[in-house]
Protein backbone atom coordinates (compact mmCIF):
# COMPACT_ATOMS: atom_id res chain seq x y z
CA UNK A 1 0.00 0.00 0.00
CA UNK A 2 1.32 3.45 -0.75
CA UNK A 3 1.90 5.88 1.47
CA UNK A 4 -0.20 9.29 1.59
CA UNK A 5 2.73 11.18 0.68
CA UNK A 6 3.16 9.15 -2.29
CA UNK A 7 -0.19 9.05 -3.42
CA UNK A 8 -0.48 12.78 -2.98
CA UNK A 9 2.96 12.41 -5.34
CA UNK A 10 1.28 9.78 -7.79
CA UNK A 11 -2.01 11.98 -8.13
CA UNK A 12 -0.22 14.58 -9.00
CA UNK A 13 1.64 13.08 -11.72
CA UNK A 14 -1.50 11.61 -13.08
CA UNK A 15 -2.13 14.15 -16.10
CA UNK A 16 1.54 13.94 -17.00
CA UNK A 17 1.02 10.37 -17.06
CA UNK A 18 -1.87 10.78 -19.11
CA UNK A 19 0.04 12.54 -21.94
CA UNK A 20 2.85 10.07 -21.60
CA UNK A 21 0.54 7.32 -22.27
CA UNK A 22 -0.98 9.45 -25.22
CA UNK A 23 2.83 9.55 -26.76
CA UNK A 24 3.77 5.75 -26.26
CA UNK A 25 -0.11 4.14 -27.28
CA UNK A 26 -0.83 7.52 -29.81
CA UNK A 27 -4.59 6.81 -29.65
CA UNK A 28 -6.49 7.88 -26.16
CA UNK A 29 -8.27 4.92 -25.62
CA UNK A 30 -4.92 2.81 -25.22
CA UNK A 31 -3.68 5.79 -22.90
CA UNK A 32 -6.51 5.80 -20.64
CA UNK A 33 -6.22 1.53 -20.10
CA UNK A 34 -2.60 2.29 -20.01
CA UNK A 35 -3.00 4.93 -17.09
CA UNK A 36 -5.40 2.55 -15.29
CA UNK A 37 -2.95 -0.27 -15.17
CA UNK A 38 -0.14 1.84 -14.55
CA UNK A 39 -2.04 2.76 -11.41
CA UNK A 40 -3.20 -0.64 -10.61
CA UNK A 41 -0.06 -1.85 -10.90
CA UNK A 42 1.99 0.87 -8.76
CA UNK A 43 -1.31 0.28 -6.24
CA UNK A 44 -1.04 -3.02 -5.81
CA UNK A 45 3.38 -4.08 -5.46
CA UNK A 46 3.83 -0.43 -4.05
CA UNK A 47 7.28 1.14 -4.13
CA UNK A 48 10.16 1.22 -2.03
CA UNK A 49 10.39 4.52 0.52
CA UNK A 50 13.37 6.17 -1.30
CA UNK A 51 12.05 5.68 -4.86
CA UNK A 52 10.80 9.16 -6.78
CA UNK A 53 7.62 8.57 -7.44
CA UNK A 54 7.28 10.35 -10.60
CA UNK A 55 10.33 8.03 -12.12
CA UNK A 56 8.56 5.17 -10.61
CA UNK A 57 5.65 5.45 -12.38
CA UNK A 58 6.76 6.38 -15.65
CA UNK A 59 9.45 3.15 -15.92
CA UNK A 60 6.02 1.05 -14.23
CA UNK A 61 3.78 2.62 -17.41
CA UNK A 62 6.25 2.33 -19.53
CA UNK A 63 7.10 -1.24 -19.02
CA UNK A 64 3.33 -2.11 -18.88
CA UNK A 65 2.84 -1.01 -22.43
CA UNK A 66 6.33 -3.21 -23.74
CA UNK A 67 4.40 -6.02 -22.12
CA UNK A 68 1.60 -5.18 -23.88
CA UNK A 69 3.17 -4.55 -27.32
CA UNK A 70 5.31 -7.65 -27.42
CA UNK A 71 1.66 -9.79 -26.31
CA UNK A 72 -0.04 -7.25 -29.30
CA UNK A 73 2.87 -8.85 -31.79
CA UNK A 74 1.78 -12.46 -30.38
CA UNK A 75 -1.54 -11.86 -31.06
CA UNK A 76 -1.04 -9.70 -33.92
CA UNK A 77 -3.51 -7.52 -32.59
CA UNK A 78 -1.77 -4.19 -33.59
CA UNK A 79 -3.45 -2.79 -36.52
CA UNK A 80 -6.74 -3.22 -35.26
CA UNK A 81 -5.26 -1.45 -32.21
CA UNK A 82 -4.18 1.14 -34.08
CA UNK A 83 -7.06 1.68 -36.17
CA UNK A 84 -9.28 2.69 -32.97
CA UNK A 85 -10.74 6.51 -33.31
CA UNK A 86 -8.68 8.49 -31.37
CA UNK A 87 -12.04 9.62 -28.96
CA UNK A 88 -9.88 12.89 -27.99
CA UNK A 89 -9.40 14.62 -31.41
CA UNK A 90 -12.38 17.11 -30.50
CA UNK A 91 -9.74 18.43 -28.09
CA UNK A 92 -8.18 22.03 -28.91
CA UNK A 93 -6.27 24.64 -27.31
CA UNK A 94 -6.68 28.18 -26.26
CA UNK A 95 -3.09 29.14 -26.87
CA UNK A 96 -2.92 31.27 -30.16
CA UNK A 97 -2.78 27.96 -32.28
CA UNK A 98 -5.21 26.94 -34.89
CA UNK A 99 -6.69 23.31 -35.71
CA UNK A 100 -4.55 22.97 -39.04
CA UNK A 101 -1.23 23.74 -37.03
CA UNK A 102 -2.02 21.20 -34.51
CA UNK A 103 -2.85 18.53 -36.96
CA UNK A 104 0.10 19.01 -38.37
CA UNK A 105 2.39 18.53 -35.42
CA UNK A 106 0.33 15.74 -34.20
CA UNK A 107 0.61 13.76 -37.32
CA UNK A 108 4.19 14.56 -37.48
CA UNK A 109 4.56 13.30 -33.84
CA UNK A 110 2.88 10.13 -34.73
CA UNK A 111 5.35 9.53 -37.36
CA UNK A 112 8.53 9.67 -35.25
CA UNK A 113 9.85 6.08 -33.65
CA UNK A 114 8.05 5.68 -30.61
CA UNK A 115 11.35 6.42 -28.35
CA UNK A 116 12.55 9.57 -29.66
CA UNK A 117 8.58 10.74 -29.12
CA UNK A 118 8.69 9.92 -25.89
CA UNK A 119 11.88 11.56 -24.90
CA UNK A 120 11.02 14.62 -26.43
CA UNK A 121 7.68 14.75 -24.74
CA UNK A 122 9.06 14.26 -21.46
CA UNK A 123 11.73 17.14 -22.18
CA UNK A 124 9.67 19.42 -23.78
CA UNK A 125 6.22 19.10 -22.52
CA UNK A 126 6.82 17.48 -19.00
CA UNK A 127 9.97 19.68 -18.17
CA UNK A 128 12.24 16.58 -17.40
CA UNK A 129 15.83 16.77 -17.32
CA UNK A 130 17.99 14.48 -19.29
CA UNK A 131 19.04 12.83 -16.22
CA UNK A 132 15.64 11.99 -15.47
CA UNK A 133 14.48 10.86 -18.77
CA UNK A 134 17.57 8.76 -19.09
CA UNK A 135 15.95 7.43 -15.67
CA UNK A 136 12.73 6.70 -16.87
CA UNK A 137 13.62 5.38 -20.11
CA UNK A 138 16.43 3.75 -18.94
CA UNK A 139 18.72 4.62 -21.28
CA UNK A 140 22.16 6.46 -21.21
CA UNK A 141 22.08 10.34 -21.18
CA UNK A 142 23.62 10.82 -24.26
CA UNK A 143 21.25 8.89 -25.92
CA UNK A 144 18.47 10.78 -24.67
CA UNK A 145 20.33 14.03 -25.72
CA UNK A 146 20.30 12.27 -29.14
CA UNK A 147 16.89 11.84 -29.28
CA UNK A 148 15.36 14.81 -28.40
CA UNK A 149 17.51 16.22 -30.79
CA UNK A 150 16.53 13.65 -33.74
CA UNK A 151 13.25 14.27 -32.95
CA UNK A 152 13.30 17.76 -33.08
CA UNK A 153 15.32 17.89 -36.18
CA UNK A 154 12.83 15.52 -37.52
CA UNK A 155 9.78 17.12 -36.73
CA UNK A 156 11.57 20.07 -38.76
CA UNK A 157 11.64 18.54 -41.81
CA UNK A 158 8.67 17.62 -41.65
CA UNK A 159 6.95 20.44 -40.49
CA UNK A 160 8.88 22.73 -43.00
CA UNK B 1 29.42 14.42 -54.35
CA UNK B 2 26.92 13.76 -51.32
CA UNK B 3 23.73 11.63 -51.83
CA UNK B 4 20.69 11.34 -49.96
CA UNK B 5 22.19 8.74 -47.75
CA UNK B 6 25.61 10.48 -45.99
CA UNK B 7 24.63 11.79 -43.04
CA UNK B 8 24.86 15.55 -42.47
CA UNK B 9 27.28 14.94 -38.94
CA UNK B 10 27.42 19.28 -38.88
CA UNK B 11 24.00 19.71 -39.50
CA UNK B 12 23.45 16.94 -36.33
CA UNK B 13 25.84 18.71 -33.74
CA UNK B 14 23.94 21.80 -34.87
CA UNK B 15 21.05 20.28 -33.84
CA UNK B 16 21.73 18.09 -30.92
CA UNK B 17 23.49 21.96 -29.46
CA UNK B 18 20.22 23.80 -30.17
CA UNK B 19 18.30 21.27 -28.41
CA UNK B 20 20.41 21.20 -25.29
CA UNK B 21 20.46 24.82 -25.08
CA UNK B 22 16.78 24.93 -25.44
CA UNK B 23 16.73 22.11 -22.55
CA UNK B 24 19.30 24.06 -20.63
CA UNK B 25 21.60 21.54 -20.72
CA UNK B 26 24.97 23.22 -22.16
CA UNK B 27 27.53 24.08 -19.83
CA UNK B 28 28.03 27.66 -19.08
CA UNK B 29 30.84 27.69 -21.39
CA UNK B 30 29.14 25.83 -24.15
CA UNK B 31 26.17 28.13 -23.85
CA UNK B 32 28.12 31.62 -24.10
CA UNK B 33 30.09 30.25 -26.59
CA UNK B 34 26.51 29.01 -28.84
CA UNK B 35 24.83 32.81 -27.45
CA UNK B 36 27.81 34.24 -29.55
CA UNK B 37 27.34 32.21 -33.07
CA UNK B 38 23.61 33.10 -32.35
CA UNK B 39 24.19 37.08 -32.12
CA UNK B 40 26.14 36.45 -35.39
CA UNK B 41 24.21 33.94 -37.24
CA UNK B 42 20.83 34.45 -38.65
CA UNK B 43 20.59 31.14 -39.75
CA UNK B 44 21.35 29.57 -36.79
CA UNK B 45 18.65 32.17 -35.01
CA UNK B 46 15.85 30.67 -37.19
CA UNK B 47 16.35 27.32 -36.47
CA UNK B 48 16.38 27.77 -33.03
CA UNK B 49 13.40 29.93 -33.49
CA UNK B 50 11.59 26.74 -35.57
CA UNK B 51 12.68 24.36 -32.81
CA UNK B 52 11.55 27.19 -29.93
CA UNK B 53 7.86 27.31 -32.59
CA UNK B 54 7.75 23.47 -32.64
CA UNK B 55 7.86 22.60 -28.88
CA UNK B 56 5.01 25.41 -28.31
CA UNK B 57 3.13 23.05 -30.66
CA UNK B 58 3.98 20.29 -29.34
CA UNK B 59 2.77 21.61 -25.57
CA UNK B 60 -0.70 23.15 -26.75
CA UNK B 61 -1.34 19.84 -28.57
CA UNK B 62 -0.50 17.90 -25.48
CA UNK B 63 -2.42 19.66 -23.09
CA UNK B 64 -5.28 20.10 -25.12
CA UNK B 65 -5.64 16.82 -25.67
CA UNK B 66 -4.59 14.74 -22.86
CA UNK B 67 -5.31 16.42 -19.59
CA UNK B 68 -8.09 14.42 -19.05
CA UNK B 69 -7.96 11.27 -16.35
CA UNK B 70 -10.78 9.55 -15.19
CA UNK B 71 -12.36 10.62 -11.76
CA UNK B 72 -13.27 6.78 -11.44
CA UNK B 73 -9.29 6.02 -11.55
CA UNK B 74 -8.44 9.22 -9.19
CA UNK B 75 -11.26 7.73 -6.85
CA UNK B 76 -9.54 4.08 -6.71
CA UNK B 77 -6.41 5.74 -6.39
CA UNK B 78 -7.48 7.68 -3.69
CA UNK B 79 -9.41 5.13 -1.76
CA UNK B 80 -6.27 2.03 -2.55
CA UNK B 81 -8.42 0.31 -4.95
CA UNK B 82 -6.62 -2.37 -6.06
CA UNK B 83 -8.85 -4.31 -7.67
CA UNK B 84 -8.22 -4.63 -11.38
CA UNK B 85 -10.53 -3.13 -13.28
CA UNK B 86 -11.90 -4.66 -16.42
CA UNK B 87 -9.31 -3.45 -19.43
CA UNK B 88 -9.67 -3.77 -22.87
CA UNK B 89 -6.07 -5.28 -23.02
CA UNK B 90 -5.42 -8.93 -21.43
CA UNK B 91 -8.27 -10.16 -23.68
CA UNK B 92 -10.86 -8.42 -21.41
CA UNK B 93 -13.50 -6.43 -21.78
CA UNK B 94 -13.53 -2.38 -21.61
CA UNK B 95 -14.14 -1.10 -18.15
CA UNK B 96 -17.72 0.57 -18.55
CA UNK B 97 -17.37 3.33 -15.96
CA UNK B 98 -13.85 4.06 -17.34
CA UNK B 99 -15.06 4.46 -20.81
CA UNK B 100 -17.92 6.44 -20.16
CA UNK B 101 -15.89 8.81 -18.22
CA UNK B 102 -13.24 8.85 -21.43
CA UNK B 103 -15.60 9.30 -24.08
CA UNK B 104 -17.39 11.89 -22.26
CA UNK B 105 -14.42 13.92 -21.37
CA UNK B 106 -13.93 17.20 -23.17
CA UNK B 107 -11.08 19.72 -22.27
CA UNK B 108 -12.62 23.31 -21.87
CA UNK B 109 -11.12 27.13 -21.81
CA UNK B 110 -10.22 26.91 -25.39
CA UNK B 111 -10.99 29.57 -27.96
CA UNK B 112 -12.89 28.93 -30.46
CA UNK B 113 -11.34 25.73 -32.12
CA UNK B 114 -14.07 23.63 -30.90
CA UNK B 115 -17.62 23.06 -32.04
CA UNK B 116 -19.74 26.18 -30.46
CA UNK B 117 -23.28 26.39 -30.08
CA UNK B 118 -24.42 25.31 -33.41
CA UNK B 119 -23.14 22.03 -33.34
CA UNK B 120 -25.60 18.88 -32.42
CA UNK B 121 -24.41 18.97 -28.58
CA UNK B 122 -25.06 22.41 -27.32
CA UNK B 123 -22.97 21.06 -24.39
CA UNK B 124 -19.70 21.03 -26.35
CA UNK B 125 -17.21 23.20 -24.63
CA UNK B 126 -15.90 26.51 -26.30
CA UNK B 127 -14.66 30.27 -24.76
CA UNK B 128 -18.20 31.21 -23.86
CA UNK B 129 -18.91 28.43 -21.48
CA UNK B 130 -15.70 28.32 -19.94
CA UNK B 131 -16.09 32.13 -19.60
CA UNK B 132 -19.54 31.66 -17.38
CA UNK B 133 -17.67 28.81 -15.45
CA UNK B 134 -14.65 31.29 -14.46
CA UNK B 135 -16.98 34.28 -13.84
CA UNK B 136 -20.86 33.47 -12.79
CA UNK B 137 -21.84 32.44 -9.15
CA UNK B 138 -23.55 29.74 -8.39
CA UNK B 139 -27.87 29.74 -8.26
CA UNK B 140 -30.62 27.75 -7.35
CA UNK B 141 -32.24 28.18 -10.13
CA UNK B 142 -32.54 30.71 -13.91
CA UNK B 143 -30.34 30.93 -16.05
CA UNK B 144 -27.78 33.02 -17.79
CA UNK B 145 -27.88 33.80 -21.15
CA UNK B 146 -24.39 32.03 -22.45
CA UNK B 147 -24.62 32.88 -26.39
CA UNK B 148 -27.79 33.10 -28.77
CA UNK B 149 -29.36 30.23 -28.30
CA UNK B 150 -27.59 28.60 -24.79
CA UNK B 151 -28.25 29.11 -21.30
CA UNK B 152 -25.89 28.31 -18.27
CA UNK B 153 -26.42 27.80 -14.88
CA UNK B 154 -23.20 27.19 -12.46
CA UNK B 155 -24.73 25.01 -9.40
CA UNK B 156 -22.13 24.72 -6.70
CA UNK B 157 -18.49 24.92 -6.57
CA UNK B 158 -16.38 22.36 -4.61
CA UNK B 159 -12.45 21.71 -3.61
CA UNK B 160 -11.85 18.40 -5.51
CA UNK B 161 -9.72 16.20 -3.40
CA UNK B 162 -6.75 16.65 -6.31
CA UNK B 163 -6.94 20.69 -4.87
CA UNK B 164 -8.31 21.79 -7.24
CA UNK B 165 -11.80 23.95 -7.80
CA UNK B 166 -14.61 22.27 -9.39
CA UNK B 167 -18.12 23.35 -10.28
CA UNK B 168 -21.39 21.57 -11.50
CA UNK B 169 -22.91 22.67 -13.72
CA UNK B 170 -25.91 23.41 -16.35
CA UNK B 171 -26.65 23.78 -19.91
CA UNK B 172 -29.79 24.25 -21.34
CA UNK B 173 -30.52 24.49 -25.61
CA UNK B 174 -33.99 24.74 -26.70
CA UNK B 175 -35.39 21.70 -24.86
CA UNK B 176 -32.02 19.79 -24.07
CA UNK B 177 -30.58 20.08 -20.79
CA UNK B 178 -26.76 18.79 -19.39
CA UNK B 179 -25.87 18.53 -16.15
CA UNK B 180 -22.02 18.16 -15.36
CA UNK B 181 -19.13 19.03 -13.62
CA UNK B 182 -15.82 20.36 -14.70
CA UNK B 183 -12.94 20.99 -12.88
CA UNK B 184 -10.32 23.69 -12.61
CA UNK B 185 -6.58 22.07 -14.17
CA UNK B 186 -3.70 24.18 -15.92
CA UNK B 187 -5.33 27.10 -15.80
CA UNK B 188 -8.51 25.63 -17.77
CA UNK B 189 -11.95 24.32 -16.92
CA UNK B 190 -11.54 20.62 -17.78
CA UNK B 191 -15.16 18.14 -18.09
CA UNK B 192 -14.93 15.33 -15.98
CA UNK B 193 -18.48 13.88 -16.41
CA UNK B 194 -21.50 14.77 -17.92
CA UNK B 195 -25.27 13.74 -18.29
CA UNK B 196 -28.24 14.94 -20.53
CA UNK B 197 -31.41 15.52 -19.20
CA UNK B 198 -34.66 15.81 -21.14
CA UNK B 199 -37.65 18.26 -21.15
CA UNK B 200 -40.94 16.66 -20.96
CA UNK B 201 -43.13 19.60 -20.05
CA UNK B 202 -43.03 23.16 -18.03
CA UNK B 203 -45.66 21.50 -15.37
CA UNK B 204 -43.35 18.27 -14.92
CA UNK B 205 -40.20 19.96 -14.95
CA UNK B 206 -37.61 17.41 -16.29
CA UNK B 207 -36.85 14.18 -16.34
CA UNK B 208 -33.60 12.88 -16.86
CA UNK B 209 -32.95 10.77 -19.68
CA UNK B 210 -30.86 8.43 -17.85
CA UNK B 211 -30.78 7.97 -14.48
CA UNK B 212 -27.22 6.21 -14.88
CA UNK B 213 -25.99 9.17 -16.34
CA UNK B 214 -27.06 11.64 -14.08
CA UNK B 215 -25.97 8.91 -11.09
CA UNK B 216 -22.25 9.56 -12.54
CA UNK B 217 -22.73 13.61 -12.16
CA UNK B 218 -23.77 12.36 -8.17
CA UNK B 219 -21.30 9.86 -7.64
CA UNK B 220 -18.32 11.79 -9.15
CA UNK B 221 -19.31 14.42 -6.61
CA UNK B 222 -19.62 11.96 -3.50
CA UNK B 223 -16.07 10.56 -4.73
CA UNK B 224 -14.37 13.83 -5.55
CA UNK B 225 -15.06 16.29 -3.43
CA UNK B 226 -13.47 16.66 -0.38
CA UNK B 227 -15.53 19.44 1.57
CA UNK B 228 -19.08 21.05 1.26
CA UNK B 229 -20.17 23.05 -1.23
CA UNK B 230 -18.59 27.37 -1.05
CA UNK B 231 -21.08 29.55 0.50
CA UNK B 232 -21.74 32.53 -1.70
CA UNK B 233 -19.33 34.81 -0.53
CA UNK B 234 -16.63 32.05 0.05
CA UNK B 235 -17.29 31.43 -3.68
CA UNK B 236 -17.33 35.07 -4.85
CA UNK B 237 -13.92 35.52 -3.43
CA UNK B 238 -12.66 32.42 -5.35
CA UNK B 239 -13.83 33.94 -8.72
CA UNK B 240 -12.57 37.50 -8.02
CA UNK B 241 -8.56 35.52 -7.18
CA UNK B 242 -9.63 34.24 -10.59
CA UNK B 243 -9.53 30.20 -9.27
CA UNK B 244 -5.97 30.03 -7.50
Amino acid sequence: MLSETKKAQLMAELVGLKRFCVSLTGDSADADDLLQLTVERVLERGMPEDAHVAKWSYRVCRNIWLDELRSREVRQRYAAAASTTDAMQSGGTGDGFDRLELERVDAAMESLPEEQRSALLLVAVEGRSYAEVAEILDIPLGTVMSRVARARRSLAEKLE
Amino acid sequence: MADIHTLDIDGLRRDELLSRFLDGDLSAGEQADLEEKLANDAGLRARLESFKRQDDLIKASFRAKSTTVSPILVARLQKDDTQPAPSRWQGQTAGIGLAASVVLAVTVGLLGLQAGPGSENGFEMDASLAQALSQTPSRAEGWDALDDDRNFRAVLTFPAASGNWCREFMVARNEDHWRGVACRHDNSWVTQVMAREVFLEESNGYRTASAADVDQVSRFIDAEATDVALSAGQEAAVIDANWR
